[in-house]
């Protein structure tokens, strides 16, 4: 019986029984020409790769092209096309072995699932002994470069030999999963999506989505990260745990931004801390008060990873192990786009298809990972020559495909920032537009927030302000 | 086995058998592909007719046969 297999490497380990399933590469195929209408329930996820055998493979390429060109399936055309396509010697042993190979079409399924397994099995195997050359032969650069591609390479694999079973899916099990968290909604044990606890916001997006991206995208100044930061903290708050992506500030800026923002809660207090208290010296009332909000802020579930330079990868990589590690992380920030740093092969690309690339990858992964990534960006110059400088999507089309990516693009925009006199006689100073310029799943819109500047801290408007 | 297998392996066998007649350039290439359609549409095929296009071919593989032994 011709079971050539095929090499992968030189190293092919001893134990290949385990790595392929000639058996079940012969079942297959002799069950698929003696009963073509089964043919249907495994073309969706059954690929000539799939066999290890060369021979095995050739035949099911047979059948693939009698099937796409609406052929008839049978031995006797299994034969021709094979005749003719000069596939190997001896068709008519292989043929007649594959009418022994099996005892009942039953077998298709299980034979089909045992040389799927081998399959991700070798491409295992084979993603390992790619990381092992890879190291060997000192491709990337450092350490966290070797672990991203690592990952890159064990994800690429697992990815490729999942298959694409789920890729159709029943309206009655869609239907069922949305009926279930409607109930949960109506019960109050679950928000549609993320909310942020900023009641005007929330009330425009419902909350962010699970695998959704969303752009938080303004002028330098306008409290970008600020706001992140506090999203953050509320999200944490409620024990979602979060994840930030900081490629511009360090550990210890992101830490005291967010007790800063907590002091705030102070000032109502017999005991208010400035930040140029905080920044300096205070008594010992105020250092009390000041433990008080470190031991609130101790408990929640905030991993920042401050590392600049980061590429797209990179950050899948460590996303992902945090996934890994904290199931229901619920929310990654990015802060921000224009820093992470593109991949060596792209310097010859145009800039803006590198960001697009770049976009696309990090909305891919808030796919993967089944939750929602906020991803800050900065907005071109353009902004600042008109007339009236609140943000519009068109400021985003200088940074590739953002627009088209995101699921929600939100701008920043202050008034006082620009007109301070008008704002000072107005009596808007420090109030900020949260623009929701687009948004897949809801309405666009504007809310109004407060900044406190001093204290890094965004807060609703009083209801008079807002009616404004 | 079941039947319809058997019959299945003796197509196998009969096409690789003019495949070799086909090989020796005793059967063209059109009449060799009129063989193998014939014998994937056996069973649409009466007797009259398979006589008819097999029994053609029928002293080229004795004589075949013959050959082979001698």
């Amino acid at each position: 019986m011709s079971t050539e297999v095929v090499p992968v490497g030189e190293a092919w380990p001893p134990q290949r029984g385990r790595l392929s399933d000639p058996e079940a590469e012969r079942r297959v195929l002799g069950i698929l020409i003696q009963y073509p209408e089964l043919i249907d329930s495994v073309i969706d996820r059954l690929r000539p790769h799939h066999f290890q055998d060369r021979t095995t493979r050739k035949v099911f390429d047979a059948i693939l092209s009698l099937y796409t060109s609406h052929g008839r399936i049978s031995y006797s055309r299994v034969y021709d096309q094979l005749r003719k396509e000069r596939a190997f010697p001896d068709i008519e042993r292989v043929l007649l072995e594959l009418t022994e190979s099996f005892t009942s079409p039953g077998e298709l399924e299980p034979s089909t699932e045992l040389l799927m397994a081998a399959y991700a099995r070798r491409r295992l195997w084979e993603a390992a002994q790619a990381i092992q050359q890879m190291v060997l032969e000192e491709t990337e650069t450092s350490v966290a470069e070797y672990q991203a591609r690592a990952q890159e390479i064990i994800f690429e694999a697992s990815q490729e030999a999942t298959g694409l079973e789920d890729e159709v899916k029943d309206l009655v099990d869609i239907l069922g999963r949305c009926y279930v968290r409607l109930t949960e909604r109506r019960e109050g044990k679950q928000s549609y999506g993320l909310l942020v606890r900023f009641p005007a916001i929330d009330y425009l997006t419902t909350g962010f989505k699970p695998k959704d991206l969303i752009i938080l995208a303004a002028r330098p100044s306008m409290g970008k990260t600020a706001l992140a930061l506090n999203f953050a903290v509320n999200v944490a708050k409620r024990k979602i745990p979060v994840l930030i992506f900081s490629l511009e500030m360090d550990d210890e800026q992101i830490g005291d931004r967010i007790v800063l923002s907590e002091l705030f809660r102070l000032q109502q207090t017999d005991t208010p801390v400035s930040s140029m208290e905080y920044a300096t010296r205070m008594d010992d009332a105020k250092f009390a008060a000041t433990q008080s909000i470190f031991n609130e802020l101790y408990h929640l579930p905030i991993m920042v990873v401050d590392r600049r330079g980061l590429t797209t990868a990179e950050i899948r990589a460590k996303a992902r192990k945090v996934k890994a590690q904290y199931p229901d992380l619920g929310l990654i920030i990015i802060d921000y786009l224009q820093l992470i740093r593109p991949p060596r092969e792209s310097s010859t690309k145009n800039w803006a298809l590198v960001v697009g690339d770049m976009v696309r990858e990090i909305r891919d992964l808030a796919g993967e990972l089944d939750l929602p990534i906020i991803l800050l960006s900065q907005l071109n110059r353009g902004v600042e020559a008109r007339e009236n400088k609140r943000p519009v999507m068109s400021d985003l089309r200088d940074s590739g495909n953002i627009e088209e990516f995101a699921d929600v693009v939100m701008f920043l925009y202050r008034d006082d920032y620009y007109y301070p006199e008008r704002a000072k006689q107005e009596g808007t100073e420090g109030e900020v537009e949260v623009i929701i310029a687009k948004q897949r799943k809801g309405p666009t819109g504007s809310a109004k927030l407060r900044f406190i500047r001093e204290f890094t801290r965004f807060i609703e408007l009083a209801p008079e302000e807002a009616a404004r | 086995m079941t039947p319809d297998l058997e019959v299945e392996r003796l197509k196998i066998r009969f096409i690789a058998a003019y495949e070799r007649l086909q090989q020796r350039g005793l059967i063209t290439e059109e009449e060799f592909e009129a063989i193998i359609d014939l014998l994937d549409r056996l069973d649409e095929v009466d007797e009259a007719e398979l006589k008819a296009t097999l029994g053609r071919f029928q002293a080229l593989k004795k004589q075949l046969g013959k050959d082979e032994t001698t």
